[in-house]
């Protein structure tokens, strides 16, 4: 089977010549439709760096990257918008969501881009809010929210556009515990629901919680593992 | 189209959320379309009162041989303005022509260069002339015997005589080797604007103005007759008759000159003021516009300055939503149409104001003005403010949008 996911010898490096930086160092991965992936290394490790490749926000220096089959490697800045909008769903640390906007707002952003038209949006955008357990907080602000609502608004923008992979880069780092559980049981629904999920952390309790580990050490991969003793499931 | 009112909506509610400084940023293209609108106006009423002023004037009309058709443009006589005179007699005041020669007066204060006016008894009451004070005109009788007679004005009674109680007296006057007494029958009025312009070529040490009015039949004493005369000015009672009248007239002469050729006169074109003044005033207006024009474009880097600001402040914002699949495009439309859209607001209240302050001003009086809205001038003033807009726009706009999502994101 085609994996979704196929990443072969990619480097990253910054600062080409004497002060370079090699972020990422030659990794290789491949991800399978509906994986529950958690990416774990320290800061500095290149996780970070992994992360914008797979999300299709950056492009790696060398190497191939292959996304349901097709080279993604080397794309335009506006291809690239193309497959972020069509394909991916982000979960940031810092939320990320735009202040003036009201949830639904946020929520329907990618649906702007792709050209949905304002009912069909604003449908879509109110069940991603119900399914998150938002449905009584269309209207707030993020600042009328807390920080554990922000995110699940956060969530609810990722898969209002039914994107196959959705990325969370430190999904719970700014959260409680009772609002990083609540997170944690979302992402698991997801990932039941057939959606590929993808974390990427630094917390080896969040990773206890997903299928299989991927640990990078110095912009390579040093163990890639399935998750025998996983929490629940 | 769907995208573009998207792009719109965005920009209305960052305007709206951001009230305060989106109108000071408009305050600089509020004042420079209120200027150039106002003064575009003044401009205008200006110039459409002196036009009128200078209509009401032309009421006199010129007409002259065609040298096209006629070899020697001195082909009116005398005989054809008496004609005239009397075919036109109900819609005219007169009927009159004249040529120029100069001569020498002697007198004990000494010896002056003279202009002379050889005229028919008509060109008492030409156009441009002041109205006599003393004495009379010299008449048809004058002009048929040839009379030494001559019409001065005050200024020249005043060089000549030292006072311009003078009718009666002669003066010595000299043209090429020919002497003739000359007998002063009437004192044309010299206008105040003459006087006091007199007086300052006079301080520049420029000749004295000495001019005489004479029958044209006195031009055989002095050795050259004038037989005819190149043009003939036509005064009616009113301008709606002067265009008629000039055709009469040339109809007449054409008939009574069949000889000459085909049509051998025709009408002068009016030298027509209105035209030249309302050129210059156009002129003028332009130049003033163009300096309010200045504070348009300050008014454009003013909102230039304020999108970078936007740009800086919302670095995150375009990170999340180029993230989330905006393209270049996508970002340089909605900065664009922010930017163009403070500024045609800006532009839609400077219209307005400068509406208001056209009606005030005329309202008011200030002046004399009847200031008068332009049409083509809000036109202009509405592309030029949305331009200012999107031309001050493209700058922060692309900046907007070359950003890389990472960076962009990675900016708290």
């Amino acid at each position: 089977m085609e994996s979704l996911i196929k990443i072969e010898n990619i480097h990253k490096i910054y600062n080409p010549g004497e002060n370079e930086v090699r972020a990422l160092d030659g990794i290789d991965l491949s991800i399978q439709k509906g994986e529950f992936v958690a990416i774990i290394g320290h800061s500095g490790s290149g996780k970070s760096t992994l992360m914008n490749m797979l999300g299709c926000l950056d492009v790696p220096t060398s190497g191939k990257y292959y996304l349901k089959g097709h080279d993604v490697s080397q794309l335009t800045d506006n291809q690239l918008s193309e497959i972020r909008n069509e394909e991916i769903g982000f979960i940031f640390q810092g939320f990320n969501l735009v202040a003036n906007l009201d949830a639904v707002g946020n929520v329907e952003l990618p649906l702007i881009y792709r050209g949905l038209g304002k009912q069909k949006r604003r449908r879509i955008a109110v069940e991603a809010l119900k399914k998150v357990g938002l449905g009584t907080r269309l209207k707030h602000k993020p600042n009328e929210l807390s920080g554990g609502q922000q995110q699940r608004v956060a969530v609810a923008r990722a898969i209002a556009a039914q994107p196959p992979i959705v990325l969370a880069d430190e999904p719970t780092g700014n959260l409680d515990t009772k609002s990083t559980k609540e997170i944690m049981e979302i992402l698991k629904g997801l990932h039941r629901g057939g959606r590929t999920v993808i974390i990427i952390t630094h917390d080896d309790d969040i990773a206890a919680q997903v299928n299989r580990i991927v640990r990078i050490v110095d912009g390579r991969v040093e163990n890639d593992y399935l998750n025998e003793e996983r929490e629940d499931a | 189209m769907g995208q573009f009112l998207e792009y719109v909506k965005m920009a209305l509610d960052n305007i709206r959320s951001n009230k305060g400084r989106s109108f000071l940023t408009m305050l600089g293209i509020i004042i420079g379309i209120t200027s150039v609108v106002t003064i575009v106006s003044i401009g205008n009423g200006l110039k459409k009162d002196v036009v009128d002023a200078s209509n009401e004037q032309n009421n006199t009309v010129t007409v002259q041989a065609n040298t096209d058709v006629v070899s020697d443009p001195n082909s009116i006589t005398g005989d054809d303005i008496a004609f005239l005179r009397t075919s036109l007699d109900e819609s005219v005041q007169s009927v009159s022509a004249y040529t120029q020669t100069s001569g020498t007066i002697d007198t004990r204060k000494g010896s002056f260069d003279a202009y002379i006016w050889l005229a028919t008894p008509d060109y008492e009451n030409a156009q441009y002339t002041e109205p006599l004070v003393k004495g009379k005109y010299f008449t048809d009788n004058d002009v048929a015997n040839a009379n030494m007679v001559c019409v001065i004005d005050e200024l020249t009674a005043l060089y000549l005589f030292g006072n311009t109680d003078v009718i009666g007296m002669s003066v010595e006057l000299k043209v090429d080797s020919s002497i003739q007494n000359v007998n002063i029958i009437g004192i044309r009025k010299t206008s105040q604007e003459m006087m006091e312009a007199e007086k300052q070529y006079q301080a520049m040490g420029m000749d004295k103005s000495i001019s005489l009015e004479m029958p044209f039949t006195v031009s055989n004493a002095f050795g050259n007759p004038i037989e005819a005369f190149p043009a003939v000015s036509i005064t009616a009672y009113d301008k709606e008759q002067a265009a008629s009248v000039a055709k009469n007239a040339v109809q007449i002469l054409n008939s009574r000159h069949q000889n000459l050729g085909d049509s051998p006169f025709i009408q002068q074109k009016p030298m027509d003021f209105s035209d030249m003044f309302g050129s210059i005033m156009d002129g003028v207006t332009a130049f003033v516009a163009l300096v309010a024009g200045i504070s348009l474009v300050v008014g454009g880097i003013g909102v230039m300055n304020i999108m970078l600001v936007s740009v800086t402040e919302r670095t995150r914002e375009i990170g999340i939503r180029k993230a989330l699949g905006a393209k270049t495009g996508s970002i340089v439309a909605q900065f664009l149409c922010e930017s163009a859209i403070i500024s045609g607001m800006g532009g839609i209240i400077g219209i307005i104001l400068g509406a208001a302050l056209t009606a005030l001003i005329t309202a008011l009086g200030v002046g004399g003005i009847k200031a008068q809205l332009s049409f083509p001038a809000i036109l202009v003033a509405t592309i030029f403010s949305c331009s200012v807009g999107i031309v001050f726009g493209i700058y922060p706009a692309r900046k907007a949008a070359k950003l890389s999502p990472i960076e962009a994101l990675r900016r708290m």
